[in-house]
């Protein structure tokens, strides 16, 4: 028995008395570092919505990309340390690929999800290459669409229904599916913002303003188009994921109403 | 060295002959599959024999049943067709786990094909047929080679009878180079009346069991390794129904 907490934290292999691995713990107060991730699920479909910091005037906010496509139907938002959530879209883009080349059909969103955390909790210290040493410090929103083919009553005859999911991934390897969710620094005044507001009938356009309306609430920069990064995986016919271009979030913003406080 | 260069040809490969390794038996045995207007018909004979004369079983299985919509026929070796559909029905109920749905008809089939081609280089000795009911509720047939080429066709045939029951299945199913008005008399069951657009007649699910059962005769009266009995699956988007038939026993 260590003699306190602080002994504990180090190593990622051992539980404390309390039944805790502090390293988790600290994994998921990485993810409330990071800046702000919003998803809400409609039946229209979903839409994803990140708080970009713009650190330098001379950076450029085309390069900092914090909405990820993992396959043509799922796409994801993260929050927490940048590099971790690279390693782990990447990781996320192999098994949505993998699953294409065994099965000869898209990943179901929930089946990506599980892969994802089956893989991020591949951690742990040991001799073992290519293994993590510590938790990934990275929550996921994944968002995505799901194909669903039915039978019809005549032979050849068949429908084919789209439906939106939006999964919540932490690095502790939950996942957890959700209508909306706030994930990142702002995510508590974001969540409670989005139980007011949400309802199941809302239309995309609607959520897209209310995407900005949140984000100028929890955002310390006033909301701009160089600092906001938006995309919708969309149920309906056509292509299903699309990332807002700049022009098409300054048009958002425009038309959302400033709150008054 | 010199000795060996002595040594006649022909000798020398009998000499190399008698020390090689043969990891390949073949357990033959013929399968067929054909496809209906709103079914799947699978069979295969029940006979496990040896490259000789002898007869190793008279009832052993060559189908799997991998869903409610999918099954699966294989003849060649007899221990390689066994562990790989166990493979098969291992991956489609960790894929029930994973994905929290039944494996679909074309994505077994791909499955299969990836299975037959990682072992690319030390072949699994199975020739398969894989057939079903697939997602949009229509009934599709896979025929393969031992190495995962694979591709969807309206009758297959593989196994030692193959090549046997090949040509009876597109004359009698596909009417191939048939007219329209000829109607086939192998089977004393009531035979098909109602046509379809193209002009040939559908062959309704009762008599084309009874045509199964009648190609696997006709192929286990020419073909030693074929016979005894004849055990046919017919998929529908109700489910499997499995018939038993009997074939020469000699």
């Amino acid at each position: 028995m260590y003699q306190n907490k602080s002994d504990y934290d180090r190593g990622v292999n051992t539980f404390s008395p309390e039944g805790r691995i502090f390293q988790v713990e600290y994994a998921m107060e990485a993810v409330n570092l990071g800046t702000t991730a919003i998803g809400i699920q409609v039946e229209e479909g979903t839409l994803l919505a990140v708080e970009k910091k713009i650190t330098s005037s001379l950076l450029e906010p085309q390069s900092v990309d914090k909405i990820m496509k993992i396959d043509h139907h799922i796409a994801c938002a993260l929050a927490g340390l940048q590099s971790d959530g690279k390693t782990l879209v990447d990781k996320a883009r192999q098994f949505a690929n993998q699953h294409t080349f065994n099965y000869d059909e898209p990943m179901s969103v929930e089946a990506c999800a599980q892969a994802v955390c089956d893989e991020s909790l591949k951690f742990g210290e040991g001799k073992k290459k290519n293994k993590m040493s510590r938790p990934y410090g990275v929550a996921l929103l994944l968002a995505g669409v799901d194909e669903i083919i039915k039978p019809g009553d005549k032979p050849g005859e068949f429908s084919v229904t789209r439906v939106p999911r939006l999964y919540h991934t932490d690095p502790s390897g939950t996942y957890i599916r959700t209508d909306y969710k706030a994930i990142g620094a702002g995510a508590e005044g974001a969540q409670s913002m989005l139980e007011e507001e949400w309802h199941k009938g809302m239309t995309i356009k609607q959520c897209e303003e209310l995407c900005i309306t949140v984000l100028r609430q929890v955002m310390e920069n006033t909301v701009k188009e160089t600092n906001v990064e938006m995309a919708v995986l969309s149920a309906g016919p056509g292509a299903i994921f699309h990332p807002y271009t700049t022009e098409e979030i300054k048009g958002i913003i425009e038309r959302t109403p400033e709150q008054k406080l | 060295m010199m000795m060996n260069q002595l040594v006649p040809h022909q000798d020398r490969n009998k000499e190399a002959k008698k020390n090689e390794w043969e990891p390949y038996i073949d357990n033959a045995g013929t399968c067929l599959g054909f496809t209906g207007e709103d079914y799947c018909v699978i069979a295969a004979d029940t006979r496990c024999s040896n490259d000789s004369y002898q007869i190793l079983s008279r009832h052993v299985t060559k189908i799997t049943k991998v869903t409610d919509k999918i099954v699966l026929a294989t003849g060649g070796m007899r221990a390689d067709y066994c562990t790989l559909h166990k493979r098969i029905n291992y991956q489609a109920e960790m894929f029930r786990y994973k994905n929290k749905k039944e494996i679909s008809l074309s994505g077994c089939a791909r499955l299969l094909s990836n299975i037959l081609y990682n072992n690319r280089f030390f072949p699994i000795y199975a020739f398969c047929l894989l057939g079903g009911i697939d997602e949009i509720g229509q009934p599709v047939l896979y025929s393969y080679d031992a190495i995962g080429s694979y591709g969807k066709s309206k009758v297959g045939a593989v196994g030692s009878g193959g090549e046997l029951v090949e040509p009876l299945l597109d004359s009698i199913i596909l009417r191939h180079h048939r007219q329209a008005s000829v109607v086939p008399t192998i089977s004393n069951e009531e035979l098909p009346t109602t046509r379809g657009e193209d002009g040939k007649p559908i062959i309704p699910k009762g008599i084309a069991i009874e045509y199964a059962h009648q190609a696997l005769v006709a192929a286990s009266e020419r073909d030693i390794h074929t016979g005894d009995f004849a055990e046919i699956y017919v998929i529908t988007k109700e489910g499997v129904e499995r018939h038993m038939r009997e074939l020469k026993a000699d």
